[in-house]
């Protein structure tokens, strides 16, 4: 009797609350999937305010990068409209864009949309018109331990060239007391392993894919890059890199176990070894750049019924309000805000202050060119803005994995990346 | 005759045609998309992204699976992880619930902390055993490795041994996410896993065993290990075969031990390989559901045979 009573009653309150909201004319709640990430997870604290100021309530589903992305594409493409607001990336924001999955965005003047770092709102945007904001932004660049290097009496320069980053790296190894030269991204995963190997390929002027779309793995400069990158892991790398990406890494450095780290710019606000420098990423001579460019960024799906309210969100939670509101926030600071996404970020004081990597940081993004030059065909630095990049990055690199475990040379290794590309890339059409 | 045989039939038929809905949707659906192109996004096709007749193409997700890269070794990595799990389980499995069917002090804890791994989420377990027993640094084993080294390096100084110490080599750490021991670490962590199941069914059905037999045996002279071979292991024979059973069913359908370890890198099952094919290709992930269905069909059949054996006797 006492549990037909209570489910009575919590009926009568599913009736009541929707009522309400039928009488509001709007939406009383928006559904958000994150990326769990550091700055998505204090996300969740600041917006405390602007669920008091507007009265939306926000629930939060945070999952890991993988998921999150099978999640949300799966949701977007069947058009579920399980969220209102979605975390998407930059290799997404473009395709899903022009595929008409996530809604164009446009905000008042107080947004201050030329605000935006250009590399960011070319990367984020298709024919022109904006389909993400981004909630931060990063590159990659090199970290290392300037004691070490100074100890060693080694320099690393500004996109230095890769022989003295590796001449470097063996001055500063040194196992038998835990000192591992260069540490760097090995598991597989075309966001893990792959967004730092293709930097490597960019900077010794390869790419994904020729003019025509067919893969390029078989190239020469894949090769060399390749070829390096495995030598110089091997060598003067941690054991077990193939497991490692940015999180372990970090796990690394902050044990004090690596001397260089090229990686994302954001590594740098969570760093807490001493003596820390930064320098441009290492380039082998390429106007592509030798850093990624990478964005979170929210987006509206199609599919859901609240768009006006998400948007609205949105517009705070991407605007400068915001990084003032989490650099005031008592729990975090401006150590913490999301970097990366616009210029007046990189003019407020407090924050210079409390970021040694700023300036670094921003040279990196303004120097990435996501848009397609005559080397690359394609939208994206690291990646290629096409529905099926996906599937042939996690495929090369599972090879360039193997590659680094020694369970095969870099020459089988590309081989099989190329055919396993080459067969997934006619099967979408391309040729 | 025929009346006392209808109402049961007519009483059945709610429940079996749910189960068959529950079934049959599901599986057509996947058998649909298998012989179409069905792709989640395309910039080239963009036809392809909505699931219709006129994408037709018959068997071409099939060939297009059979000739991708990971798809036999994707079959063979199967049989050999779920086989050698199986193995190891039942073995060792055996061998605890032997020494823990006796009274002694602590018997009660001793049990509980045999059964707790079985209670671990696949994925924590995974995240546990790759990151904080396996890591090659930071782990257990880096740590373990490296002080074994310091260990030895210290007594090589010494007058009369360090000459044998010497020739002891330096080790080095086994990295777990490799290509080549991959598969391994997955083996490990889910037979450190699924041991405890093993224990549990076959501690049960000792304590059903024939004591007064025992004695006899004893009374004749029988050492412990020909009672083990000649009365336990007959005896058990049931309950090895449904554990046996019931961990091929799990175990064909690992996927977060292999996602966590190494994201597929020389380590993959049919499950994974459907995984990595829905980033797009849902035609190609259908057809690959179909094989794995395929599969599994073709063990249960040898199971339930091997099985069915023993519950008949």
């Amino acid at each position: 009797m006492k549990s037909l009573m209570n489910t009575a009653l919590g009926l009568s309150l599913v009736v009541a609350t929707s009522s309400v909201a039928v009488a509001d004319g709007h939406a009383q709640e928006l559904t958000i999937a994150i990326v769990n990430n550091g700055h998505m997870i204090n996300m969740q604290k600041v917006a405390e305010a602007y669920t008091e100021e507007t009265g939306v309530a926000l629930n939060w589903v945070s999952l890991e990068e993988g998921v999150l992305r099978e999640q949300v594409t799966s949701d977007t493409a069947t058009g579920g409209g399980q969220y209102d607001i979605i975390n998407i990336g930059m290799q997404e924001a473009p395709i899903w864009g022009a595929a008409g999955w996530i809604e164009p965005l446009e905000f008042g003047a107080d947004y201050d949309v030329d605000d935006m770092l250009p590399a960011m709102r070319n990367g984020l945007s298709a024919d022109g018109t904006l389909y993400a904001a981004p909630f931060y932004g990063e590159s990659s660049m090199v970290m290392y331990r300037k004691d070490l290097t100074d100890a060693a009496g080694v320099t690393i320069a500004d996109n230095d060239s890769w022989d003295n980053v590796k001449a470097a790296a063996a001055a500063m190894h040194d196992p038998d007391n835990g000192v591992y030269g260069a540490c760097l991204r090995g598991k597989p995963g075309w966001g893990d392993n792959m967004a730092f190997v293709t930097t490597m390929v960019n900077s010794f002027g390869g790419a994904w894919f020729d003019a025509d779309m067919k893969p390029a793995l078989d190239s020469d400069e894949w090769n060399a890059a390749v070829n390096f990158y495995v030598d110089l892991l091997g060598t003067y790398g941690p054991p077990g890199s193939e497991g490692n990406s940015f999180n372990e890494i970090l796990a690394l450095y902050n044990e004090g176990k690596c001397g260089l780290w090229i990686d994302a710019t954001i590594a740098a606000s969570f760093l807490e070894v001493d003596g820390v420098a930064y320098a441009q990423s290492p380039n082998a001579g390429n106007p592509v750049g030798a850093n990624w460019l990478w964005a979170w960024a929210m987006a509206v799906p199609a599919g859901t019924e609240n768009a006006d309210e998400a948007k609205a969100f949105i517009e705070w939670a991407t605007s400068k309000a915001y990084i003032e509101a989490v650099g005031n926030h008592p729990d975090f600071g401006w150590g913490s805000v999301p970097t990366g996404t616009r210029t007046s970020t990189y003019a407020i004081p407090e924050f210079q202050a409390a970021a040694a990597f700023a300036d670094a940081e921003l040279a990196a993004i303004n120097s990435a060119a996501p848009e397609a030059t005559d080397i690359k065909p394609y939208v994206g630095v690291q990646f290629a803005a096409i529905p099926e990049f996906p599937e042939v990055g996690t495929a090369v690199a599972q090879e360039i994995a193997a590659a680094l475990s020694g369970a095969k040379s870099v020459e089988e290794a590309l081989e099989a990346a190329q055919s396993a590309a080459d067969a997934i890339m006619s099967e979408a059409g391309y040729y | 005759m025929s009346t006392k045989r209808t109402l049961p039939r007519i009483l059945q038929t709610p429940a079996v045609l749910l189960l068959l809905v529950w079934m049959l949707v599901p599986l057509s659906m996947t058998l649909y998309f298998s012989f179409i192109r069905y792709v989640l996004n395309s910039t080239i096709r963009p036809e392809w992204t909505t699931p219709a007749l006129s994408n037709w193409r018959g068997f071409g997700n099939y060939q297009y699976v059979l000739n991708a890269k990971d798809f036999w070794f994707a079959i063979q990595n199967s049989v050999l992880i779920v086989s050698s799990i199986l193995v190891l389980t039942v073995v060792l499995g055996l061998g605890i619930a032997v020494l823990v069917n006796r009274n002694f002090p602590g018997r009660g804890i001793v049990r509980v902390l045999l059964i707790s791994p079985f209670f671990v989420m696949p994925a924590v377990n995974g995240v546990l055993w790759i990151n904080m027993i396996l890591d090659p640094v930071l782990g257990l084993q880096g740590i373990a490795v490296g002080g074994i080294n310091n260990m030895i390096d210290g007594l090589r100084d010494f007058p009369v041994l360090g000459w044998f110490f010497n020739l002891w080599p330096v080790l080095e750490p086994i990295s777990f996410r490799a290509t080549q021991t991959s598969a391994y670490a997955v083996i490990m962590m889910v037979t450190w896993q699924w041991t405890p199941f093993a224990v549990l069914i076959f501690m049960t059905s000792l304590q059903s065993e024939d004591e007064s037999q025992k004695e006899a045996a004893t009374l004749d002279g029988a050492s412990a290990w020909s009672q083990f071979i000649n009365l336990t292991v007959p005896h058990l024979g049931r309950p090895i075969a449904i554990v046996v059973m019931i961990q091929s069913i799990f175990h064909l359908s690992l996927y977060a031990e292999i996602e966590i370890v190494s994201r597929g890198n020389g380590n993959k099952n049919l499950p994974y390989l459907i995984g990595e094919f829905t980033s797009n290709n849902i035609g190609a992930a259908s057809a690959t559901g179909i094989f794995a269905v395929i599969l599994a069909n073709i063990i249960a059949i040898f199971l339930l045979r091997m099985v069915g054996k023993t519950l008949m006797d």
